[in-house]
């Protein structure tokens, strides 16, 4: 037997545990490295698929960015958890008929009549020396600008909306002023007096 | 060698790593010595314990960082394909980032106008 | 005799070939941690008219294998109501990147373990997942220093993290790869053939965003010792802080290595034609290294601690303008194919 089935089914595996595991374990610490572990398994899929680029990015900004973002906010949060887990009940029903129909969104969309294999050939093997990264540039950048200049778009959104949530004004806030600092000059600082020297014995009285 | 095989190595290296840090544990158990000592495992505050809970809310602007810091690590990731690909499709790549970039100046503008980067 | 080890070579099965490629690159890195780190003491004592340590051992030379022992008999002591398993977990996950970064490293044309056509996006990936280390082990430690330790370095090594990479595209624009041997070939030939000159203020910032994502002085603030005793790492003892320590040398090791491949054109000699001294060599790679190495030993002995709002000053808005609009120029210069490096 092949070897890359039986990895697709072993990440699968843990893709599915870690999964459950983010929203059933109650420390939300832990939710979130589950969330790590199900990214990591994920990458660990697309680079089955020979889709290098993508999983590398996966893991360079769903764990290098977006999780550290979720651990600075789970971790500063003093969470009472029993408090959190007084609603369950209440809201299983619509949480229940939500899952339903993303469930069943998916299976229409996902399902073998637009992704079975008859639809979609397998994907070719490549040689050591193909990259992923030069195709998905060849394209990018050229047949799909709109696209890509939509994201920008929506990127600056996401820094205006970072840099309006955080900000905090407060009206009297001594500041430094860097570069005043630094092209201060001596007249500016120290004033130099002329004084008459005065006799010691006068000074002693 | 494929690509799996090349990937194979490197998850066969973290393994490895994982495999020696976990020997070096086991051979400080073995060599080791354990003395059971009063306090000797209060955190480094003054030699006691504190007395509020230590994981409490800090400053938001660590959060205000780490947002900035996904919108820009987005924008990386799709120069890091531009930049392999810009000597093939030329000044049409050069003219696309242009925009790309300009967009994302107004934000780096905004923030600066509202002084995000000041010390507070 | 050559002949007769490359048979050999050639006859191993090719999983034992792969594991003693682990072992050959693996141990020298544990070595050159060990030793940089009395390299570390010596230097700063010379500059401060000390002699450093020279007790152990012939001029001190077996110091470290005496602090490896050392650490490896003390106990990990671990503090009450921290969380156990993160507290273990945290120098583990501090350690695997820096070292399994190494796998993609060429040290010259043939040597190395794995050839990714990515190789630069997995460095990039796998120092991203660094923070992590830092970022458990303040928190499982239930202590605030190591908390509020943790936080700075957090937001530190995110900020430096985004000049690091745009320092990098800076790279691939030059030599179209994201391959790392390709990129080090693309700078084939001597000085002034290497990227450092082009891209003169991308390697500045590049150099400097690792002194501070390595947490090195004067970037320390993560550690701090007069503010916050020494930050994310206050509660660990032993081994665990030792995994920590060899963490922090690696990850110097790497940036040098890095710096060196991809903007001092790796193993090529500065002298090309010259006889001897003219052919690419794995050492000229390794004087390279050591030349960063020590600027990061002279800048702990020469600079005083930056404060924190002066670190994210310099990353936010010196830094990423800095490498933003030098982007920009090189691009230009690739489109008007300035010689002799982007023709």
């Amino acid at each position: 037997m092949e070897i890359q089935p039986i990895l697709f089914y072993v990440f699968s595996a843990i893709l599915v545990v870690a999964s459950l595991a983010v929203i059933t374990v109650k420390n939300p610490v832990y939710a979130a490295f589950s969330l790590i572990l199900a990214f990591f398994t994920c990458a660990a899929l697309w680079i089955l698929l020979e889709a290098e680029f993508l999983a590398l990015t996966l893991i360079l900004v769903y764990v290098g960015a977006v999780m550290v973002l979720f651990l600075f906010v789970v971790m500063m949060l003093d969470i009472n958890i029993s408090q959190l887990r007084e609603g369950f009940a209440r809201y299983l029903p619509v949480g229940l008929i939500v899952g339903f129909i993303i469930f069943a969104q998916m299976a229409v969309v996902l399902g073998p009549d637009t992704f079975g294999l008859d639809q979609i050939a397998d994907p070719v093997k490549h040689a050591a020396d193909y990259s992923n990264t030069k195709e998905l540039g060849s394209v990018l950048y050229t047949v799909y600008v709109y696209p890509f200049e939509i994201a920008a778009v929506i990127l600056l959104v996401a820094i205006i909306a970072a840099i309006a949530l955080t900000l905090r004004r407060r009206p009297n806030v001594k500041q430094q002023n860097i570069d005043a600092q630094v092209r201060v000059t001596k007249e500016e600082r120290v004033r130099m007096v002329k004084m008459t020297a005065d006799k010691k014995d006068e000074m002693n009285q | 060698m494929g690509m799996l095989q090349q990937y194979g190595i490197l998850f066969g290296l973290i393994i490895g790593v994982i495999g020696f840090v976990l020997s070096l544990f086991a051979l400080n158990r073995a060599i080791g010595k354990s003395r059971i000592e009063l306090a000797k495992d209060v955190p480094a505050t003054a030699g006691k314990l504190s007395r509020d809970p230590v994981w409490v809310r800090y400053h938001a602007r660590y959060y205000g960082y780490a947002l900035l810091f996904l919108a820009f690590d987005m924008e990386m990731a799709y120069m890091y394909p531009w930049a392999v690909v810009y000597k093939e499709v030329g000044i049409v790549a050069l003219l696309d980032m242009g925009v790309f970039l300009l967009i994302l100046f107004l934000g780096l503008l905004y923030g600066w106008s509202q002084g995000a980067f000041r010390r507070q | 005799m050559l002949e007769l080890i490359l048979t050999t070579w050639d006859a191993l099965p090719e999983i034992l070939q792969i594991v003693l490629k682990i072992v050959v690159i693996v141990v020298p890195i544990m070595l050159s941690v060990a030793y940089l780190t009395l390299a570390e003491r010596k230097v700063i004592g010379y500059i401060q008219v000390r002699i450093g340590p020279n007790r152990v051992g012939p001029k001190g030379l077996l110091q470290p294998i005496a602090d490896g022992l050392k650490l490896l008999m003390k106990e990990i002591i671990i503090p009450t109501n921290s969380n156990r398993y993160l507290f273990i977990a945290a120098p583990i996950i501090a350690l695997a990147p820096a070292l399994a970064a190494w796998a993609v490293i060429p040290f010259n044309a043939e040597l190395l373990l794995s050839d990714l056509d990515a190789g630069l996006l997995y460095i990039l990936a796998l120092t991203s997942f660094g923070v992590y280390g830092i970022i458990i082990a303040g928190w499982a430690s239930n202590s605030k220093y190591a908390f509020l330790g943790a936080l700075r370095s957090a937001a530190q090594v995110v900020s430096y993290e985004i000049a690091m990479g745009f320092a990098l595209v800076g790279v691939l624009l030059a030599a179209h790869s994201l391959n790392i041997r390709d990129i080090v070939e693309a700078q084939a030939g001597g000085v002034f053939h290497w990227f450092w000159l082009p891209l003169l203020p991308l390697f500045v910032v590049y150099f400097l965003a690792g002194v501070a994502e390595t947490n090195r002085a004067p970037f320390d603030v993560a550690e701090g010792e007069s503010e916050i005793v020494a930050g994310f790492h206050v509660e660990y003892s032993g081994m665990c802080f030792a995994l920590f320590f060899l963490a922090e040398y690696a990850n110097m090791i790497l940036i040098a290595a890095l710096t060196a491949l991809m903007f001092l054109g790796g193993w090529y000699s500065p002298f090309p034609g010259l006889p001897v001294i003219g052919e690419p060599s794995i050492i000229w790679l390794f004087a390279k290294m050591s030349v960063f190495l020590f600027l990061f030993l002279w800048f702990r002995a020469t600079f005083p601690r930056y404060r924190y709002d002066q670190i994210m000053r310099l990353g936010w808005k010196v830094f990423i303008p800095v490498t933003i609009v030098w982007l920009l120029v090189v691009a230009v210069a690739v489109l008007a194919e300035l010689g002799p490096w982007f023709d």
